[in-house]
């Protein structure tokens, strides 16, 4: 098992390495001029130059690639230059490992940027998460118990319209009616939980529905199938012909073989979401890592783009080598090999 | 990841004897009528998407001509009860220009349907090759294509979409020399497309190691088919059925990720009408001019739901036993 | 503005100052008298992240307003007006007048007042401006800001074009800045490489501000705020936060005549980054804080009817922008003299005023120059505001190009202008055109604009540019004279590679008219000839702005003449 996840680690970093540097491939070495878009109204060659140079753009992309992941483990001082940390220390901004790199149109590290929004799409991501993992597998398993009933129907019903409604739509649906119009809650804005646990909750409503809704839905076709299936095992049979309570068969024996599929997805789905949610965020005006991301694609922030892409599929990654070897451990059958 | 290979796998069984796999299938879809009813509307869509570009040389539907005349106003909101629903205008009129929203949206259509179809295709064909090698040649081939997977798969597929955008259309008008819808159509396919085709090698390749060891393949084999022969007419006809089956399923995904492409303002070029040029206006109107703001997007939830029910419930006839994601 | 020189060669400044308020054709008292009440918090309300608040970076009307007004004092300013839209005055504001020149224009003195202080108690001295001047020529660390400095100022350029004097970050070159930029106890002495005789109005940028030496940390400086004016942040800035800024007790009002600093505290809340639907809603909602609340964000078109409706609480003032078209020179197609005047004449401004929410919002012109300016020469539309496609495709035809011609045009992304180009491509159309648009995010725009690879990619521009301070002399030549603008770099502003040697003679000529009147009126001449000669450029509109404030909200007026936007210098809140 150990080597399992030894090896496991090692495909994860492997893997990164060639998300980054393709990467950094894509936009470096597009036709577009990264430095053109901080040199202002009146841009001229030399202003340019100079901010090509400032940039570090004016350097080949395999040394700027090798400096990012050099600044990964040992971090890195902006700018890089020698005479200027003689002359004006107070100017270098160091940024200390692991270094994801200066953003050009922020003017502060990616870190401390990533560590402001981080909160924030964790915030959303849980509370959403939580929600739709009691409606979605809670609606699952009714759903399943009254297979061909109406309240079957019903729920499968709803989780096909909630699945298919556009999260944007719903969003912004949910942002203009309940929130504006009808000021049922306040117009979201991001309140940290340790200020206030309340306004905390009640500024992250509407994102945890708009995006429980879309998950929920999944969940509920997820459950009710796997729920079906094993309640129709023969040990499950037995279960119910020893005479043991309904609650109990259900929750001991058809849940418990159903868990299994259903916290593979959710981690999968929960990894996904820790990077940011896009849609949401930019519906609600949370400055999360999706936020973020958009923001440095529109501004054609280069480093912050890497930086994003690298994060968002680190989540991916991580979680997906977490629920295989939580999948070693729960699965005798899964060879570990 | 290995756990949803496990569970594709299982996906599809391969029905028994009596009667074809299609009669069966037939029947089944056929006593459940809210596929019946998604079967009619996916058409009706289908059709209207079909139907459009002749609509509109025909002069029926006019999507891009203006009527200033029908708005008024600070703001240009349109003029008469609910954004301008009358007999001429069905969903009513775009508020600043006037244009006519139902000639919009049915225009809408055939740009969406035609990106989300295209792209499908173009994941399915990748994903049916890169499965049926992995699956048949296992090893170190299976090895080496099951790390491509892992790649792609860990790219998060909305940032690249909205980064490469701006760089990618650009390079494809240059190369087109034509106006930005063309390009900004192909570069949504081929993206969505690529990041697509993942989903689609795992189901396949789940199938092929089951079907391996099958009598047929093995009978093949023994005969002295060519590997290559196996692998493409011996396999693939015992593929169209969860091909069909995640073709419609991924469908109305393509739909809703363009629309929501457009909400982010990436994609399709205005003046083309497509869901999502349009709601990327829209959407600000919901308090403004409600009419505007409801009838798109409705209209693009009843596509998708469409496409969704009638996946649903070609899974469910093709094997009711394997009713999931 | 020469005049200056020669009818008041020996006159005092105050007389200067006057007359260049005739120039901008205005006969107010400076400082409009509004009540305020003092106390109080005032909110802005941002759904534009601000780039930047270092003042030599500074280069966006709102950020040099509210630099300006609570935090960055410069030599001259403009003051503030008692209603929206009226002229404002140029005065002097850390300087005791609005400068000297000399008699050949090429000598600027200015003589800074006693107890002008930074927040820290110690006097903003002559150094101080001079090495906040100097800032400008980092240009690899100080980016963004204007360049006028590095325009104006009598120091070598190099081969490139770029300034031998490479900022106070290196040492290159330091002596000939020192020679341009020089100080005399309090009184800062600029040597300019040629005439300049409205210096005085460029240096109301906080380009030309002062920033202490000791508080300099280069890019770290960005966000960074160390004050001579009323207020001073308290704390530091968050991005998508933003910050308070408190009142900055080393003030001294006695040396202002501008600021009346009403409110105790301001609140610059940027949590609404990218929410301009959500801001206006918030705004016309008008509810608990939101009634201490103003913004610099334009409405948009969705709430424009709503805005409108909240009377009282709004504005509805000329911006100071003119939004046209550029045929690009180099492309094929309009190279050709009549397929230029064609696309003049095939433009349908009215698709773009419908677009932009109706004639409430925007004007239709046909002048490049704003009409807040005294040089607007308000040129006819050549076939009133729709266009006339009929007669452009006869000139098409007559152009020996072959129909349709095929042209791309690029437009700076956004909903409303999808519509307005979507509007505009139906009459090229109909003219013969094949019109393809381009659209291309906001943030990316002119920088797209200046790659010089563009050149050969599109065929035509939108485009918009406001005068940076109100002389003409920051529109013509900084838009059409070749020689300043073209390089091997790119266009600069001239995107459309307009190079024409009669026109850049004619602001040669425009340039040396002594009189400020008759120069003015030159360049409204050297507009229309550009117009309607040789259609090189297309004038689309002229755009209103509507904002609005919260209830308790007094003397929330728009300052046309400097920025554009309310103006912070009067503002007050009920409370």
């Amino acid at each position: 098992m150990f080597y399992y996840i030894l090896r496991r680690l090692t495909a994860v970093v492997v893997m990164l390495f060639l998300i980054t540097a393709t990467t950094f491939a894509l936009f470096f070495a597009s036709p577009l001029d990264p430095a053109r878009y901080t040199c202002g109204k009146n841009c001229t060659t030399s202003i340019l130059e100079g901010n090509r140079q400032a940039l570090g753009f004016d350097q080949p992309v395999y040394v700027q690639y090798g400096k990012f992941v050099a600044g990964l483990f040992v971090g890195r001082d902006y700018p890089d230059n020698e005479q200027l940390r003689k002359d004006f220390p107070a100017q270098i901004v160091h940024c200390p490992a692991p270094c994801l790199g200066y953003s050009t149109t922020q003017h502060r590290t990616i870190n401390e940027m990533v560590a402001e929004a981080w909160p924030i799409s964790l915030s959303i991501a849980i509370g959403a998460f939580t929600i739709w993992m009691i409606v979605g597998v809670g609606g699952g398993i009714i759903a399943a118990l009254n297979k061909g009933k109406w309240q079957d129907r019903l729920i499968v019903g709803a989780a096909l319209v909630g699945f298919s409604l556009p999260t944007f739509f719903v969003g912004l649906t949910l942002l203009y009616f309940v929130s504006i119009q009808w000021g049922l809650v306040p117009i979201p804005s991001y309140v940290p939980f340790l200020e206030s646990p309340w306004r905390w909750a009640q500024n992250l409503i509407l994102p945890w529905i708009t995006l429980a809704l879309f998950f929920a839905a999944s969940y509920v076709r997820l459950t009710r199938a796997y729920m079906i299936e094993t309640m129709s095992e023969d040990y499950i049979r037995t279960a119910k012909a020893k005479g043991l309570a309904p609650g109990a068969v259900i929750f001991r024996h058809g849940l418990r073989a159903a868990m299994t599929p259903i916290v593979t997805a959710a981690g999968l789905d929960l990894g996904g979401l820790l990077g940011g949610a896009i849609i949401t965020e930019s519906v609600f005006g949370m400055h999360g890592l999706g936020f973020l991301a958009v923001h440095s694609v529109t501004y054609m922030d280069l480093p912050t783009i890497v930086a994003m892409v690298m994060i968002v599929s680190s989540f991916i990654v991580i979680a997906n080598m977490l629920v295989d070897i939580t999948y070693g451990f729960i699965d005798p059958r899964v060879k570990v090999a | 990841m290995a756990d949803t290979i496990a569970i594709e796998a299982r996906a599809v069984a391969v029905p028994i004897a009596g009667r074809t796999p299609w009669q069966i299938t037939k029947a089944r879809i056929q006593r459940d009528k809210i596929t019946m009813v998604a079967l009619g509307a996916a058409i009706f869509f289908v059709a209207l998407a079909v139907l459009a570009p002749a609509l509109t040389a025909l002069g029926i539907i006019d999507p891009m001509n203006n009527h200033t005349e029908l708005v008024g106003g600070l703001g240009s909101m349109p003029i008469g009860p609910f954004g301008g629903v009358s007999l001429q205008h069905w969903m009513g009129v775009e508020p600043g220009t006037g244009r006519d929203i139902f000639s919009r949206v049915v225009s809408g259509l055939t740009v969406s349907l035609t990106v989300a179809m295209l792209a499908v295709l173009l994941s399915v064909v990748i994903g049916t090759i890169i499965g049926i090698i992995s699956g048949t040649a296992g090893g170190r081939v299976d090895w080496f294509f099951s790390r491509i997977t892992d790649f792609v798969l860990s790219f998060p597929q909305t940032l690249m979409l909205i980064a490469l955008s701006t760089i990618v259309i650009d390079v494809l008008q240059l190369a087109f020399n034509t106006d930005r819808t063309i390009p900004s159509m192909v570069f949504m396919i081929l993206v969505m497309g690529f990041f697509g085709w993942p989903y689609f090698a795992r189901i396949i390749r789940g199938q092929v190691l089951s079907l391996k060891e099958r009598e047929f393949i093995e009978a093949a084999r023994s005969l002295g088919a060519k590997r290559w022969r196996i692998y493409f007419t011996e396999l693939l006809p015992h593929l169209w059925a969860p091909i069909l089956v995640y073709t419609t399923l991924i469908m109305p995904q393509n739909i809703a990720t363009e629309a929501a492409l457009g909400f982010l303002g990436v994609g399709i070029q205005s003046p083309t009408p497509s869901f999502g040029s349009i709601l990327n206006d829209s959407v600000n109107y919901a308090l403004a001019d409600p009419a505007y703001f409801l009838f798109p997007g409705t209209t693009l939830f009843l596509v998708v739901l469409s496409f969704n029910l009638l996946g649903d419930g070609l899974r469910d006839a093709l094997d009711p036993k394997a009713d999931r994601q | 503005m020469k005049q200056i020189k020669i009818v008041a060669g020996v006159a005092t400044t105050l007389a200067l100052a006057l007359v260049a308020t005739a120039c901008a054709g205005t006969a107010s008292p400076s400082g409009g008298s509004v009540a305020g009440t003092a106390g109080g918090t005032l909110t802005v309300l941002s759904a534009t992240a601000t780039e930047h608040w270092d003042p030599q970076r500074v280069y966006v009307g709102v950020n040099i307003e509210a630099g300006n007004r609570l935090f960055t004092r410069t030599l001259t300013t403009f003051g503030p007006v008692a209603k929206d839209g009226e002229a404002a005055t140029l005065v002097a504001d850390a300087a005791t007048d609005t400068g000297t020149v000399s008699a050949d224009g090429k000598e600027w003195k200015f003589t800074i007042k006693d107890g002008v202080k930074w927040e820290d108690g110690k006097a903003v001295t002559c150094a101080d401006f001079a090495y906040g001047i100097s800032r400008t020529f980092a240009v690899d660390v100080i980016t963004g800001g204007p360049n006028y400095a590095i325009q104006f100022l009598d120091i070598p350029k190099d081969a490139k074009g770029g300034s031998a004097y490479a900022g106070p970050y290196k040492k290159t070159g330091q002596d000939l800045y020192d020679k341009a930029v020089s100080c005399e106890g309090n009184t800062i002495t600029f040597k300019m490489a040629k005439p300049t005789g409205d210096f005085n109005m460029a240096a109301t940028m906080t380009a030309f501000g002062a920033f202490r030496a000791d508080k300099d940390n280069g890019d770290k400086s960005n966000f960074e705020v160390f004050s001579n004016g009323p207020y001073k942040m308290d704390g530091a800035w968050t991005v998508n936060k933003g910050a308070t800024f408190v009142r900055n007790d080393q003030w001294d009002a006695k040396t202002d005549t501008i600021r009346k600093a009403y409110p105790d505290k301001i609140v610059w809340d940027e949590s609404l980054n990218g929410n301009m639907e959500t801001l206006y809603q918030r705004l016309i909602a008008n509810q608990g804080e939101d009634q201490n609340a103003i913004t610099f964000d334009q409405a948009p078109p969705t709430a424009l009817a709503s805005v409108a409706a909240a009377t009282g609480r709004n504005s509805i003032v000329a911006s100071p922008y003119t939004r046209y078209l550029v045929p690009n020179f180099k492309s094929k197609v309009f190279s050709n003299d009549k397929a230029r005047e064609a696309l003049a004449l095939a433009t349908d401004r009215n698709a773009y005023v419908v677009a932009a929410g109706g004639d409430q919002v925007a004007k239709a012109t046909n002048s490049l120059i704003n009409p807040a300016l005294p040089a607007f020469p308000n040129t006819p539309l050549l076939a009133g505001d729709k266009g006339d496609p009929a007669k452009a495709k006869a000139l098409l035809e007559a152009s020996g190009l072959t129909l349709p011609v095929k042209i791309n045009v690029t437009y700076r992304k956004n909903a409303m202008m999808d519509k307005a180009f979507a509007g505009m491509k139906l009459g090229w159309d109909a003219a013969g055109f094949d019109t393809q648009l381009t659209a291309i995010p906001a943030e990316q725009y002119y920088s797209t604009l200046q790659a010089p690879a563009s050149a050969t990619k599109y065929d035509a521009y939108w485009a918009g540019w406001g005068a940076d301070y109100p002389s003409a002399s920051t529109v013509i030549p900084q838009l059409l004279d070749s020689r300043s603008q073209i390089s091997s770099g790119g266009p600069g502003q001239d995107y459309g590679y307009f190079d024409n040697a009669d026109f850049n003679a004619g602001i040669d000529k425009a340039m040396a008219i002594t009189d400020g009147t008759a120069r003015e009126k030159a360049w409204g001449t050297l507009d229309t000839e550009v117009v309607t000669k040789y259609f090189g450029v297309i004038p689309l509109i002229n755009d209103q702005f509507l904002f609005a404030h919260g209830s308790n909200v007094q003397g929330a007026i728009v300052n046309t003449t400097f920025t554009g936007y309310y103006d912070l210098a009067n503002i007050s809140v009920k409370h």
